[in-house]
């Protein structure tokens, strides 16, 4: 039986872990994340897993790396300074293909900024924060339901495609309680990163696939292979062969561009006959949901698109939304990261602007509202 | 006892991954065959033991041996260790770092990784400097050594590892050398004995830069000074010491030594020793008293099972 539950979204981004199987966390105490840590530090012991508060949050992102080689689904969770620390190993994590979720739940920055309160201000960190360029996936909730779906969902990706995924929580959703319907553990679909079948001597650790990855398998199973954070032939060894080279780009950001159906996620509401579109995603996605009811109530022809995977970007939805609205309204809590990558897309075919805010306080319903009403006024 | 070169190579390195980047007369092979020497006569399975490295001419190492290996990130390597050993008790960890990796950009990880006790045989190959990136100053270059970043010399007190070692908690300490090589490999046997978090420091050379710019340049002189320059420890009479090698060959006199005697806050007089340096006794592994601990909530809930 399904089981409803009542709890916060901090609370549902753990309880999703454990039931995705995640059995390694390391963590350093940051505000508002904080709730993960001190519940995994009770749940992951009662399933046999390890929970260890470490030393900095670079040492957290290290230690869920060094631990997936040891076969484990594993976690961490930050706010914005931390995760700046955790780029370093993040990006090791991208080169070296290592499966493991990190989850940033936004608070106001820069720096110490606005600890207790919620902003969007980490979507491009999540994008491009390491140094170079690279392929990552980032998944945003807007419910307690979301906190723990997408969560499940994180480990099923990264097991999936040997990569680190973000799940870019906020203040808004970490903080919330309300209800959610935990699934059946039978009912939860959980994919485990695949095995070698080959005798060791033929295992490649970084073979070079198309839209796909190699088997990993656990350190201590035979295998012995090398993991570096040198760019590498298939076996791992370091190169600096142009040709190779050229080859691993093609296979690092094919694993994810030519999987984009698996990837991508997104929700169309009231988008039928829609003038007017918001996109919105994470914490702000409630007031705009709730701005479009309104708005309906009111008989204004508002519809939205509520993004859940906010990297890769769904450039083709966002293409498309261009052709059917004549506005589309981007409200966030920052300074318009989301916007621009609409702008970007949509390339003059329709109205593009922003609600943006970055001092601590949600954007109202009544707030959209008033712009989407501002629009219509317009002769 | 030592085993032939031709078998260390066959059996524990990788012949693709060769030649190695290190210089010649490097003392890094040396280390990398004291290794694997250690490992064969403890009789442990290359399919057990991992090996995760720093970044550094010593960062190299784990992508030459055959075992289970990751070459990770600039001072890291003990946090991403942590997590492998947590995951795989079971498993032997072998820890490899320079002295900058270590002690100055990994030095929070190394002091943490201390204070847990995590079960790993940590090796800090020490040679005073900064090799990989062209010979600047690292946490162990001596006062007045010349380096790229300190041409005039060194004016800062270099880390006194072992006290540091000490404090923080380290299971066990051993000091070895490149000069004494059969030394070298009993003292990483006795640290894969420790239950625990076991740092071997080796003094190596790095003759290329490091010797070049203090009078040096050959590798035969640098790696005869650590033999002139370090005591044997006695068991009954351990002492202290932090000068990794010394500052000047014989024949040239010049600055260092006499900027040593002006700086009031150097412990002129230490020596460095060699050997077992210290050991604690009772030291049980971080993810042994972990997993014990998962072991009595287990307990705990099929009682609470069977209650009901």
């Amino acid at each position: 039986m399904p089981t409803p539950a009542f709890m916060h979204g901090n609370q549902a981004v753990a309880e999703g872990a454990i039931a995705a199987g995640c059995r390694f966390y390391a963590g350093y105490p940051i505000t508002p994340s904080s709730e993960i840590a001190e519940i995994l530090s009770e749940r992951l012991p009662q399933v046999g897993g390890v929970f260890i508060q470490m030393e900095d949050e670079i040492a957290s992102m290290a230690a869920i790396v060094g631990a997936s080689l040891g076969g484990l689904k594993t976690a961490t969770a930050t706010s914005g300074p931390g995760f700046s620390l955790m780029q370093e190993n993040l990006g090791f994590a991208v080169i070296s293909e290592i499966p493991c979720v990190v989850i940033n739940v936004q608070r106001v920055g820069p720096s110490t900024g606005l600890p207790t309160r919620a902003a969007q201000g980490d979507v491009m960190q999540a994008r491009w924060g390491t140094h170079g360029d690279h392929p990552i996936i980032v998944l945003s909730p807007s419910s307690v339901q979301e906190c723990f779906d997408l969560t499940v969902r994180a480990f099923n990706l990264a097991e999936r495609f040997r990569t680190p995924v973000v799940l870019l929580s906020d203040a808004i959703v970490s903080a919330l309680r309300e209800k959610l319907v935990i699934p059946d553990a039978a009912d939860i679909a959980i994919f485990n990163r695949t095995q070698p079948t080959v005798a060791p001597d033929d295992y490649k650790p970084y073979e070079f696939l198309h839209g796909d990855v190699a088997p990993l398998p656990r350190f201590g199973d035979g295998y012995r292979f090398h993991v570096t954070g040198l760019v590498h032939t298939e076996l791992g060894y370091p190169t600096e062969d142009a040709e190779i080279i050229s080859r691993w780009w093609e296979h690092m950001s094919s694993k994810i561009e030519d999987n984009l159906d698996v990837i991508l996620d997104w929700e169309e509401i009231e988008l039928d006959d829609a003038e007017v579109a918001l996109v919105a995603y994470g914490g702000t996605a409630r007031s705009a949901m709730h701005a479009v009811s309104l708005a309906r109530e009111q008989g204004i022809k508002l519809g939205m698109i509520k993004i859940r995977t906010l990297w890769p970007f769904p450039e083709q939805v966002i293409r498309n939304l261009a052709g059917r609205v004549g506005t589309i309204i981007v409200p966030e809590l920052n300074f318009g990261q989301i916007r621009l990558e609409v702008e970007r897309l949509v390339a003059g075919r329709a109205a593009v602007r922003g609600i943006n805010r970055a001092d601590g306080i949600q954007i109202s319903p009544e707030h959209i509202l008033d712009v989407v009403r501002g629009l219509e006024r317009v002769p | 006892m030592k085993v032939q070169t031709s078998f260390i190579v066959k059996e524990y390195l990788r012949p693709k991954m060769l030649p190695s980047t290190w210089c010649g007369g490097c003392g890094l092979g040396i280390i990398m065959g004291a290794i694997a020497q250690a490992v064969h006569f403890k009789g442990l399975d290359k399919d057990n033991v991992a090996m995760v490295s720093g970044i550094g001419c010593t960062g190299r190492m784990s992508g030459y041996m055959d075992f289970n290996t990751i070459h990770t990130t600039h001072g890291r390597a003990p946090a991403f260790a942590t997590g492998l050993k947590m995951a795989r008790p079971e498993m032997t960890v072998l820890t490899v770092m320079g002295d900058g990796d270590a002690m100055s950009i990994g030095g929070n990880h190394l002091i943490h990784a201390m204070r847990r006790n995590i079960g790993m045989v940590a090796i800090v190959v020490n040679n005073s400097v900064y090799g990989l990136t062209g010979g600047q100053t690292s946490p162990t270059t001596p006062i007045g050594g010349h380096t790229t970043t300190a041409q005039s010399g060194s004016f800062e007190r270099p880390m006194n590892l072992e006290a540091l070692a000490r404090t923080a908690g380290a299971a066990f300490y051993a000091r070895a050398t490149v000069n004494h090589t059969a030394s070298l490999t009993k003292l990483i046997e006795r640290a894969l004995d420790v239950s625990g978090f076991a740092l071997v420091e080796i003094i190596s050379n790095c003759h290329v830069l490091f010797g070049k710019m203090n009078q040096m340049a050959e590798a035969s002189t640098m790696i005869a000074a650590m033999d002139e320059d370090t005591w044997r420890t006695n068991p009954t009479l351990l002492r202290r010491a932090h000068l990794p090698i010394r500052l000047t060959s014989p024949e040239s006199p010049s600055a260092p030594v006499h900027a040593l005697t002006e700086m009031d806050d150097v412990e002129d007089e230490s020596r460095t020793w060699r050997g077992v340096i210290f050991e604690r006794k009772g030291s049980v592994d971080l993810s042994k008293r972990y997993y014990n601990m998962l072991g009595r909530i287990r307990e705990q809930q099929r009682a609470a099972e069977e209650m009901v």
